[in-house]
């Protein structure tokens, strides 16, 4: 880009000329002005809700406001942690979104492998039954999903949480195609060679297809992280509530101690801040993908 | 080679003897664990809702259901309280999805220029798309609240009347949050489709004498069209869905005017204990979902015939 | 046998060190199984829904045979070698290897090695993993495993390479690879799907003579497809020619070449290919004559017999093209249409009076000719006859 800005100067200044000189730092300073503005607007809510943290409950509702800690106090971090609950939803939202990722992961790719690798009766009527789930929203089911969690047993514990999501139709669909892309020899090779459907799937397949195991995996952990309906419905007591839901609680139950509130807030926002920052790529992916569902 | 290929094509139907019968076994156990899941809580809750929508319920727990027929469909569907919550969602889709496509859009022109430091400034735009839609509540319900807020007080409305709380602006606040929330994720995307814009063709452009605002508008955005496309529907499915931020804001009021769709299926089947009309706004959803998911595959199947 | 290529005008270092294969390197890989055994199809039918890939195949390569299986594609030969290998089963018939029926064995378990057109390297794995993935299936021990990688990349001339990935070798070099990992294992026989037709034409005759020296050098039974009739020539001990799932002819080079089964056989062995004429048997002169288009073919003794006890007013000649030659005095008109220079020798097809070309061979020393010159041919070399209705071979003679 910066080469080809020097390419274009002469065209420039034939028509320009004069006023060429003056007008690029203008234009430039003009451009950082709109960026950091943008960006003030994009990054102000959750600016404020750290410093927020950082400031004694007291000051937050000053006027004219405290935009900056001057004296940052961490206690409110603890008290979310503990007192709050945050560590427990925490705790909560990475056994089930940890838990929905890996059994969506498994079965994803098990039956995209038979889909792509085995011959069986019926295969393209079972791979057109498993993309139809794409089209069936979470909310069409809920009433049904309720009573059968109650009827199981299951209401207020983790496997009301994970097990309604162990399957993924979009999950079937991206291994698929991903898996489609493989040579057909390999297989044939792997078996001559002595490896069952089980190795090679673990021994060939998947290392050859990390990147889209990756965004995928993304892709789950987010969704499933970010749940809100489901968890509201089917938890009652802090020791299976989500990270979501126990925000709500958070919001609803102290409001007097609001640095307790943004400290929460931020404290559960933050392993998606992390994840996301490691994994920027995948995540690109993940999302183009996963966007598919919606 | 060719009849290699042929001959596995077809291979599916031939089925003979049985080492075939026990590779087929182990197919079925591949698929099992994703097909007991889809079966139990994706296609039987599906047809059991469609049935319970077939019944009202009883004015009190423990009393039998009655069986209608189709009249419960007819009647919450045709029913006011229904159409204005269908009308609500789509203003909420109308007020959320275009402004943050072009919000999107924009930012991904602003940080696809080549300056110093750009790469913070891409940080920053992607950033709200590790909110969840209770992350961007909770901030919001506190910057909004008429004691507290600091929005509140820089709206000039401290001490007054909440904008949560007030009639006309509960819907554009919660579309704004909603906005706010979803703008990491549209910058992202449209990011994407820019970066995958040939330089070479806006360089053309340039030399062919066309202003910015034309390079922009014949180049730009025809290119850019299929992502545009792409995130209007996921957008509206997602406003569509959208529970989280009506929860934690403003539970539907104040005096229902940003009771969505959804909120009302919610509040009617878990607050009201009223499940046929809720079985009922189920399958409105579920049809209304549908026909958006059909326009997308119908959309991501083009684009896949035209990129290979 | 085709002599090595002299000097190459590319550098390749994959053939720069050309040495063949050791039998003592090969000899030494300690491993109890792998004598050579034999394979035999017998009956076998297989069909996909309405199609018919093969029909009632049986064949059988001997213990530590090299046995080629040609045809044009799609003729069923790569069906018959993955019915072998136990990744397609038979709708009817019998697979043997070594004597035993192994129909109901499951493809790990045959102890047969393949090596496919693509190869198949697993793209993840380092040349080193690669050959040794089979024994690491086997649960050979660890310390085993490495020296037998050792042993048969050094036999190979892979040793240098083992760290690499496939994705940066040369063709050749992963051709060997993949013949490495069939080779750590010491199957009961190598399974070989037109192994060869990826590399370029220099290598691919390199390749060829290595492998026809591995076989030599080593006790093993090779099963080896291609639908390139040089290599099938060049390298199999027999020949086995099929064509839509049918077997034509199972026999040497030499009896493939010179008593052909049947016009298909004929005409697909030979470069340029036999020349097959129909025309009626005609009595003229006092002696039995086959009129062709433009002229007539002259039967010796045994043909006129054969003609004649059966009766036949319609027949089918083959002349291969060593079998025609230019003479002013010739029996058959016709019109020079193309001349091939091969170096030490021209192929030129020649356009009979109703349109159908025919092949003659000529040495390079005789004299070029120009395109569209009326020549006349006789037939001096071995005339076969063949059966106007079914195209199998009646009698070979000599004029």
């Amino acid at each position: 880009m910066r080469a080809e800005h020097r390419n274009a100067r002469p065209y420039e200044e034939r028509h320009v000329k004069g006023t060429f000189a003056l007008r690029r730092p203008v234009r430039r300073i003009a451009r950082y002005a709109l960026l950091v503005g943008m960006a003030v607007v994009v990054a102000f809510p959750i600016y404020i809700t750290v410093v927020n943290a950082l400031l004694p409950s007291a000051q937050i509702g000053a006027r004219p406001p405290i935009l900056f800690p001057t004296h940052p106090q961490w206690g409110s971090f603890r008290a979310a942690f503990s007192e709050a609950h945050l560590g427990i939803y925490l705790r909560n939202s990475a056994i089930v979104t940890i838990g929905i990722t890996a059994a969506q992961l498994i079965t994803s790719v098990l039956a995209a492998y038979a889909f792509v690798f085995l011959r069986f009766p019926a295969r393209r009527v079972i791979f057109m039954v498993c993309i139809a789930t794409l089209m069936v929203p979470l909310e069409a089911t809920i009433l049904p999903n309720y009573r059968t969690i109650e009827m199981l047993g299951w209401y207020n514990t983790f496997p009301a949480l994970i097990v309604p999501f162990v399957g993924s139709g979009i999950g079937i669909f991206l291994f698929r195609q991903a898996f489609l892309g493989l040579p057909r020899d390999l297989r044939d090779a792997a078996t001559l060679d002595g490896y069952g459907h089980l190795r090679f799937l673990t021994r060939v397949v998947l290392p050859l297809n990390r990147p889209v195991t990756a965004a995928f995996g993304i892709y789950a952990f987010l969704t499933a992280w970010n749940q809100y309906l489901w968890p509201l419905l089917v938890t009652q007591t802090n020791s299976v509530r989500t990270v979501q839901i126990g925000l709500r609680q958070l919001s609803i139950s102290n409001f007097n101690q609001l640095d307790v509130v943004f400290a929460g807030t931020v404290l559960g926002a933050l392993p998606i801040f992390v994840l996301l920052f490691v994994f920027q790529r995948q995540l690109v992916r993940g999302l183009t993908a996963g966007a598919l569902k919606g | 080679m060719g009849a290699r290929h042929r001959a596995r094509g077809a291979h599916a139907r031939q089925r003979p003897q049985s080492r075939p019968l026990r590779k087929a076994g182990a197919a079925y156990l591949f698929v099992l664990p994703a097909l007991v899941a889809f079966g139990v809580f994706v296609f039987y809750p599906l047809v059991k809702t469609a049935y319970l929508g077939f019944f009202t319920s009883p004015p009190a727990p423990n009393l039998p259901s009655h069986y209608v027929g189709l009249t419960q469909y007819r009647a919450v569907l045709s029913s006011s309280d229904f159409l204005d919550s269908l009308w609500r969602t789509v203003q909420f889709v109308l007020y959320t999805v275009p402004a943050g496509i072009v919000l999107g859009i924009g930012l991904a022109m602003l940080a696809n220029q080549r300056l110093a430091g750009i790469r913070i400034f891409r940080t920053i735009y992607s950033s709200t798309v590790a909110t969840s839609a209770a992350v961007a509540a909770v901030i919001f319900f506190t910057l909004l609240n008429p004691q507290v807020g600091l929005l509140s007080y820089w709206l000039g409305r401290k001490g007054g009347s909440g904008v949560l709380q007030s009639s006309s602006l509960a819907l554009p606040a919660v579309s704004v949050v909603t906005i706010w929330q979803n703008i990491g994720f549209t910058f992202i995307l449209m990011s994407a489709a820019l970066q995958s814009v040939p330089d070479d063709l806006l360089e053309a452009a340039r030399v062919d004498g066309a202003s910015s605002w034309l390079r922009f508008r014949s180049v730009t955005i025809p290119l850019l069209s299929p992502m545009i496309f792409f995130t209007t529907i996921v957008g509206v499915i997602g406003g569509f869905q959208s529970f989280g931020q009506i929860d934690i804001l403003t539970q539907g009021g104040p005096n229902n005017h940003t009771l969505l769709l959804i909120y009302d299926l919610y509040q009617q089947a878990f607050k009201y204990d009223n499940t046929g009309y809720a079985a009922v706004l189920s399958v409105a959803l579920f049809g209304i979902l549908l026909l958006l998911t059909f326009m997308q595959f119908w959309f991501f199947q083009r684009r896949v015939f035209y990129a290979r | 046998m085709t002599s090595p290529p002299g000097n190459s005008t590319e550098i390749d270092p994959s053939r720069a060190d050309f040495t063949p294969v050791t039998d003592k390197a090969l000899a030494a890989l300690p491993l109890e199984r792998g004598a050579a055994s034999s394979v035999a199809l017998e009956g076998i039918t297989k069909s996909y829904g309405p199609v018919t890939a093969i029909r009632d195949l049986t064949l059988e390569a001997r213990a530590g045979e090299f046995l080629v299986l040609l045809g044009p594609s799609g003729c069923g030969k790569t069906t018959a070698l993955r019915l072998v290998a136990g990744l397609e089963d038979p709708t009817s018939g019998t697979v043997r290897i070594g004597g035993r029926v192994v129909n109901d064995v499951d493809a790990k378990d045959r102890d047969v090695a393949m090596v496919f057109q693509s190869y198949a390297l697993y793209p993840h794995l380092s040349v080193g993993r690669n050959i040794e993935f089979p024994l690491r299936a086997r649960q050979v021990p660890a310390s085993q495993r490495r020296q037998l990688v050792a042993t048969v990349a050094e036999s190979l001339r892979l040793e240098q390479l083992l760290d690499r990935k496939p994705a940066q070798l040369s063709g050749g070099q992963r051709q060997r690879v993949a013949l490495a990992r069939a080779i750590v294992r010491r199957p009961r026989a190598f399974l070989m799907d037109e192994p060869l037709s990826n590399l370029d034409a220099q290598l691919r005759v390199q390749m060829r003579a290595e492998l026809v020296e591995l076989h030599t050098r080593v006790d093993i039974t090779i099963l080896y497809v291609t639908h390139d009739q040089v290599e099938a020539m060049t390298m199999g001990q027999r020949i086995a020619i099929l064509n839509e799932g049918v077997l034509q002819q199972l026999d040497t080079p030499e009896a493939v070449y010179g008593r052909p089964a049947n016009a298909f056989v004929a005409g697909f062995v030979g470069s340029p290919p036999m020349n097959i004429l129909r025309g009626r048997a005609v009595a003229e002169d006092d002696a039995l004559w086959v009129a062709v288009p433009g002229g007539r073919v002259g039967l010796s003794p045994p043909l006129v017999r054969a003609v004649e006890d059966r009766a036949l007013r319609e027949v089918v000649v083959g002349l291969r093209p060593e079998a025609l030659s230019l003479d002013p005095n010739g029996t058959i008109a016709a019109a020079v249409s193309l001349v091939e220079l091969v170096g030490h020798e021209q192929h030129v097809a020649l356009r009979l009076p109703g349109g159908q070309l025919v092949w003659i061979r000529m040495g390079s020393e005789a004299p070029r000719m120009r395109t569209g010159q009326d020549v006349r041919i006789a037939a001096t070399g071995t005339v076969h006859l063949f059966d106007p209705q079914t195209g199998n071979l009646i009698e070979v003679g000599n004029e």
